[in-house]
């Protein structure tokens, strides 16, 4: 398989704490280090949103009670953004409404305090687990893009039609081509695209999705 | 009316009282005729026939009306008669002496006549003079309808004077129109000599006068009818007022009969006399006698009468006919009824008015809440119809006390919401760093067990633990003196006030169960000195439960405040006749959630005793050999600032 070199794969990921109070703040700390996990503790929604890496991969641990703005709206501001931490809601009064809510929003786990480590550790690890996947899908469909736009006018127009079932002849005679340059377009298109077979070239036009159709 | 006043009565004026010249001038015609009579008789030959005119000279006379006059002429005819006859014959000789003696005693009997005539003209003027007298308006007309007599009631009543009426027809003069049917009217007359009635005339002026009539037909000697006395009075005025009454008590009974609200008319004559008789015993102050005999009152109110009611009455106490109704008045009171005696107070010291708020009772024992309003149209004096209006507001009292008791449960509510918000932000301080502790100790834990075991994060996770428990631990200590640390303004303030506050709020309560609040406050109670507002809901709770613990007693409710000095400086005892403190209770009465009551939440008495205690006092209670509870607190005169924790 080759793939284009992703961006962000190499890069630790990050737990990053948002909470008022800094001995939950600390104890979360010290328990997320305490497996060898990178953290990053901020005391509100503002410090959280100014960070310096913001790009960085991992999950957002949040307290559902914040002050200035409560944890769900945060998460509805999270949401709006380009690539969106998972979240692990903490509360420390859960209420089934709120942690519908919640969850209906795309938060991964809601957990009361006090709540078991191990818990609170799983929860952590699904969300980078989450996270990391949901970056290579981005990964993927970036690289993807790139090699459709290396493609000629023509070979996209032979990529178009190829996918939609049609043989070389076909091809051919809607573009006014013979069959051995529709051939050559072919070619052309499975390399640049870096697709083994049809069957995965037809996949990769289902991925670039609206970008196909000219 | 002027006693001088000249007679109208053209038939009787110059016999009754003829005037002085008339009669001068009579006397003087009449001594002339005399003389000429006694010349002639004296010096011609006509010899005693001429005498007989003496007669006229004595009939000259009588026409002056004076007796004197009568007897002084015939005499002095007599004379004059007896002195020609001696004068022409001498020696009196048989026939002239006969004819003497026929003149003379004609004169004698012309005179004796003239006597008798004029005293029966004394008398007819003497009546007349009476007619004269009479305010009445008196006129005599003849048969032709023709007035002859004209008193001055007439000319005051009709507007003529004698001069213009006598002469004129009554009818047409008077313009008389028969209320009732004339032709009867004249039948009666002429039957029974004698006619009553109403007539409808006419003044002067034009208006109509009422006049309320006597007719007597007056006959002569042989039975004929000669002539119609007619006495009148003006009824017009009094005509106008009684149809002025007749309308005014039409209005009365419209209003009376088709009011919306109920009407009643009582007879409160019974219960003055009764009360008479009081006072005959030697009752002064009935004030302090209700108060003494409050049995009186029951038996007063059976002796008001209920002699009238209205529509809205039978529908406002369920009954079907008026029947049902009439009667004592008492069967329509509740037994525990007070208003009553304030009432009878009110009528006895003449003020015209009573009103308020009580309680009736319909035909179905059905309990009403009504405001009544008494007043005697027919003034102070008068008992025997007074007139009673009364406004059923069971409804809006229902209502009232249903808002009353919706808003104490809403409060209720209120505070069983600020309870659960409280205990819900206690549990966040606290869970916050409960919630570290663990996780922090699960943290230390992981260091520790890590291959190679990391003391610095283990000891710094435990350090933190540590920290966040104490935390925990200030949370707990801050909500345990939190309500000692309110801030609290303390004054001096009336302890009767505050009761007096305190019982208008719970007037409601204290009418409906009809419950008596005494409160007595010794002269030398210290005055208290605290948190009003707390100590007020204090009283409020504790007169609260003790007009429930009355609600469902039988004796008489009696609620008793006391406030006199003691040793731990005010004590204040609140003390009813209800049904005590049960002694499964007693040991945890004042525990939180403790209650004898289905609706109570049992923090009264907890809150109660921790405001007393936090003022420096004491609260407890006891219960009354007799049945009932007596709570009693203290608080001390100069209560101890509080000092910050």
């Amino acid at each position: 398989m080759t793939r284009l070199p992703v961006a962000n794969a190499a890069r630790t990921p990050i737990v990053c704490i948002v909470d008022d109070d800094a001995s939950i703040r600390e104890a979360l700390s010290s328990l997320f280090r305490s497996v060898g996990l990178t953290v990053a503790t901020f005391g509100s929604a503002a410090d959280f949103l100014a960070r310096d890496n913001a790009d960085a991969p991992g999950c957002l641990v949040l307290d559902v009670r914040l002050p200035g703005v409560s944890g769900l709206d945060f998460q509805t501001q999270l949401l709006a953004m380009e690539n969106p931490l998972p979240i692990v809601f903490m509360t420390g009064y859960g209420d089934i409404p709120m942690s519908v809510r919640a969850m209906k929003a795309g938060a991964l786990d809601f957990l009361a305090k006090p709540f078991r480590d191990q818990d609170m550790l799983d929860a952590v690890t699904n969300a980078i687990e989450r996270d990391a996947s949901g970056r290579r899908d981005a990964d993927a469909l970036h690289t993807l893009r790139q090699a459709y736009a290396s493609l000629t006018p023509r070979e996209r127009e032979v990529m178009g039609h190829v996918t939609t079932g049609l043989m070389n002849k076909q091809v051919g005679a809607l573009l006014g081509l013979s069959e051995i340059t529709v051939k050559i377009h072919r070619g052309n298109v499975m390399r640049k695209m870096a697709a083994r077979s049809l069957a995965e070239l037809v996949k990769m036009s289902e991925a670039l999705g609206a970008h196909t159709s000219v | 009316m002027s006693l001088n006043r000249p007679l109208h009565s053209r038939a009787y004026a110059t016999v009754a009282q003829p005037r002085r010249g008339a009669a001068a001038l009579l006397v003087v015609a009449g001594a002339a005729l005399a003389l000429c009579v006694f010349l002639v008789d004296s010096f011609t030959s006509l010899q005693g026939a001429v005498a007989v005119v003496y007669l006229v000279v004595v009939l000259i006379m009588a026409a002056t009306g004076s007796r004197r006059a009568i007897i002084g002429s015939a005499v002095a005819c007599m004379l004059l008669t007896t002195l020609a006859f001696l004068r022409v014959h001498g020696v009196p000789t048989l026939e002239p002496a006969m004819r003497c003696a026929v003149s003379l005693a004609a004169i004698a009997t012309t005179a004796v006549l003239a006597l008798r005539n004029r005293e029966r003209m004394v008398t007819i003027a003497g009546q007349a003079r009476l007619i004269e007298l009479t305010h009445d308006s008196i006129f005599v007309r003849d048969m032709d309808d023709v007035i002859v007599l004209w008193n001055a009631g007439a000319e005051q009543l009709y507007g003529w004077t004698a001069n213009e009426a006598l002469g004129r027809r009554a009818s047409e003069l008077l313009a008389t129109a028969f209320a009732g049917d004339r032709v009867k009217a004249d039948a009666a007359l002429f039957r029974d000599g004698r006619w009553e009635g109403e007539l409808i005339q006419e003044h002067r002026e034009g208006r109509v006068v009422i006049v309320s009539v006597r007719c007597a037909l007056l006959r002569d000697e042989r039975g004929a009818p000669r002539m119609i006395l007619e006495a009148g009075t003006d009824v017009t005025t009094r005509r106008a007022a009684d149809a002025a009454l007749v309308d005014s008590e039409r209005r009365y009974r419209g209003i009376f009969d088709t009011a919306r609200f109920s009407l009643w008319e009582e007879d409160y004559t019974l219960v003055v006399e009764r009360l008479a008789e009081l006072r005959e015993q030697g009752v002064v102050e009935l004030a302090s006698y209700l108060e003494a005999h409050p049995e009186f009152i029951r038996e007063a109110a059976g002796l008001v009468r209920v002699t009238d009611i209205n529509e809205a009455t039978l529908r406002m106490l369920g009954a079907h006919s008026r029947d049902q109704l009439i009667g004592p008045l008492d069967r329509f009171l509740p037994a525990t009824d007070r208003t009553f005696g304030q009432v009878l107070l009110t009528v006895l010291e003449g003020n015209g008015l009573a009103e308020g708020e009580t309680h009736m009772v319909n035909l179905k024992g059905e309990r009403l809440t009504v405001l009544f309003a008494l007043s005697m149209p027919l003034g102070t004096s008068r008992y025997d119809r007074v007139l009673v209006s009364v406004v059923d507001i069971s409804d809006r009292k229902r209502a009232e006390r249903a808002l009353i008791s919706m808003q104490a449960e809403l409060a209720q509510a209120a505070r069983v919401t600020a309870l659960g918000e409280m205990s819900a932000s206690i549990a966040h301080e606290v869970n916050q760093p409960l919630g570290a502790i663990v996780t922090l100790g699960e943290a230390a834990l992981r260091w520790l067990r890590r291959p190679e075991p990391d003391l610095t994060e283990a000891c710094d996770a435990i350090e933190r633990v540590v920290h966040d428990a104490r935390r925990a631990g200030e949370v707990v200590h801050r909500v345990r003196s939190l309500a000692s640390k309110e801030p609290r303004q303390h004054v001096h303030f009336d302890l009767g006030a505050l009761i007096n506050e305190s019982a208008r709020l719970l007037e409601g309560e204290l009418t409906q169960h009809h419950i008596v609040l005494e409160v007595d406050i010794a002269r030398d109670a210290p005055m208290p000195r605290g948190d009003r507002v707390q100590l007020q809901q204090v009283v409020v709770n504790l007169m609260g439960n003790a007009i429930r613990a009355m609600s469902a007693v039988y004796r008489p409710r009696v609620l008793l405040i006391r406030g006199r000095a003691s040793a731990e400086g005010l004590l204040v005892e609140v003390e009813d006749s209800g049904t005590g403190i049960p002694e499964h209770i007693a040991p945890h009465l004042f525990d939180a959630f403790v209650t004898t009551r289905g609706g109570g939440m049992g923090m009264g008495l907890a809150i109660c005793r921790t405001t007393v205690e936090s003022h420096g006092g004491r609260l407890w209670a006891t219960n009354r050999s007799e049945g009932g509870a007596i709570f009693h607190f203290t608080l001390p005169v100069a209560v101890v600032e509080e000092v910050r924790a």
